[in-house]
């Protein structure tokens, strides 16, 4: 595992953003069964045309999946990873639909709270960003 | 945290298989011995009805062969659906924790929105069935109620997971055999459907077993999220029905496939609220009281 780069209390910071909603993302993260039938809901999916990465469901396990099992002890080149899936990967449109009932805005909304605390964040003040 | 689960799983089911094995090998030494004196399938028989007859050759073997199969047949048995209801009921009250009564839906609309609203579906229908007959009609009510589901969305895993899971609830509870275990210790049955078919319902679970595992290795979205959780928890799934069709049909020793069967199945009957099986609750909230893609019966939250 590379280097982290996340000072205590930082990382404190993190952790009491997950940790207010760990039972649903304790839960949700146990309940999806990994079958992407969400990638279809996904406008990011079908205009990529058919990228994996932008199935709902891949952008929730790899952003706030990886800071819930890390307790959010990731390099800043992950944190990078994550920055990408959760703001130039999802809009959070809201659209996506799960088969069975998990709510995917909710998980990667938790994953882009957790991201800003580290400053990992869109940034608008430069032109070329996405 | 994802390994340490794999690992157990993992070693569940080397259990079983060992568990499994062990009472073949324990199976053979009680009808090799017996063998002697009477024949090969007498052998068999008086083993499995009268443990006395063969200990005081092999006493330890015998001791454990029968304990496994008793083990499995009760104590177990009833671990497993402790451990089941359980976590049952703690994944239901922790999601209805989680979650509020949705505030959307006619009723926070003004009155005269509700009024502009209410009945504009049927109306709809109505002219668009106009001139039909009562046949026609209702097809293209079902006709655009399958196409609101699941099954229009996306018809083949629709229909491929429908099988598996009408093989998955129906077999086993409705199966003769079980029935008959059932109705011995409790004197309570339920119905039963015919062994041939439920013959039927396990080969095609297995088929689309199949199907998910060939879906989960050759299509890049899912096996981008595939992990060796998901493979160990589909064979998991797959291996009682497998050791029931093997035991149905005599396959290798009966007696040996019989006890991978109950262990195996006991094991995931206890899984079920603590893996991805867990997803069972969640069945009758996603298709029945939220407003879905995959809804079967769009609705909302009341609770």
């Amino acid at each position: 595992m590379s280097p982290t780069n996340t000072d205590a209390k930082t990382l404190a910071r993190i952790n009491r953003i997950v940790d207010a909603r760990k039972d649903m993302i304790r839960l949700s993260l146990q309940a999806c069964v990994h079958c992407a039938l969400c990638a279809e809901s996904c406008f990011k999916f079908r205009e990529s045309g058919g990228d994996v990465t932008c199935t709902p469901s891949y952008k929730a396990i790899n952003s706030i999946g990886r800071i819930w099992r890390t307790r959010g002890r990731l390099s800043d080149e992950e944190y990078e990873d994550i920055r990408e899936l959760a703001w130039d990967k999802c809009v959070l449109c809201m659209r996506c639909y799960c088969p069975i009932g998990i709510s995917i805005p909710s998980l990667i909304a938790a994953a882009r709270g957790a991201c800003r605390e580290k400053g990992v964040m869109r940034s608008y003040s430069t032109a070329r960003n996405a | 945290m994802t390994s340490r689960i794999s690992w157990i799983l993992a070693g569940t089911i080397a259990f079983a298989l060992f568990s499994g094995t062990a009472a073949y090998s324990q199976a053979a030494d009680a009808n090799s011995s017996a063998s002697e004196a009477v024949s090969a399938p007498a052998a068999v028989s008086a083993a499995s009805s009268n443990p006395a007859a063969h200990t005081p050759a092999h006493p330890r073997a015998a001791f454990l062969r029968i304990d496994l199969y008793d083990a499995a047949l009760g104590p177990l048995f009833v671990l497993a659906w402790v451990l089941f209801a359980a976590g049952f009921t703690r994944r239901i009250v922790l999601f209805r924790s989680l979650t509020r009564p949705a505030r959307a839906g006619l009723s926070v609309l003004p009155a005269r929105s509700q009024n502009a609203s209410s009945g504009t579906v049927s109306e709809d229908i109505a002219f668009l069935t106009r001139g039909m007959s009562g046949r026609g009609k209702l097809l293209f009510r079902l006709r655009r109620w399958i196409r609101r589901t699941v099954f229009g969305a996306r018809p083949v895993i629709g229909v491929v997971s429908l099988v598996f899971h009408i093989g998955l609830f129906l077999v086993p509870f409705l199966l003769p055999a079980h029935n008959i275990l059932f109705s011995r210790s409790t004197h309570f049955s339920l119905p039963t459907i015919p062994g041939p078919l439920a013959d039927k319902l396990t080969v095609g679970l297995l088929a689309a077993a199949g199907f998910f595992l060939l879906r989960r290795i050759f299509f890049p979205r899912v096996r981008a999220l595939s992990t060796v959780r998901d493979y160990l928890i589909l064979l998991l799934v797959a291996a009682p029905f497998a050791t029931a069709y093997m035991a149905y049909h005599h396959v290798l020793d009966y007696r040996t496939v019989l006890v991978t069967h109950m262990i195996v199945g006991e094991i995931v009957i206890a899984a079920i609220p603590f893996t991805k099986l867990g997803h069972m609750p969640f069945f009758i909230y996603a298709r029945f009281f939220m407003s879905s893609e995959y809804a079967w019966r769009p609705g909302s939250r009341r609770w």
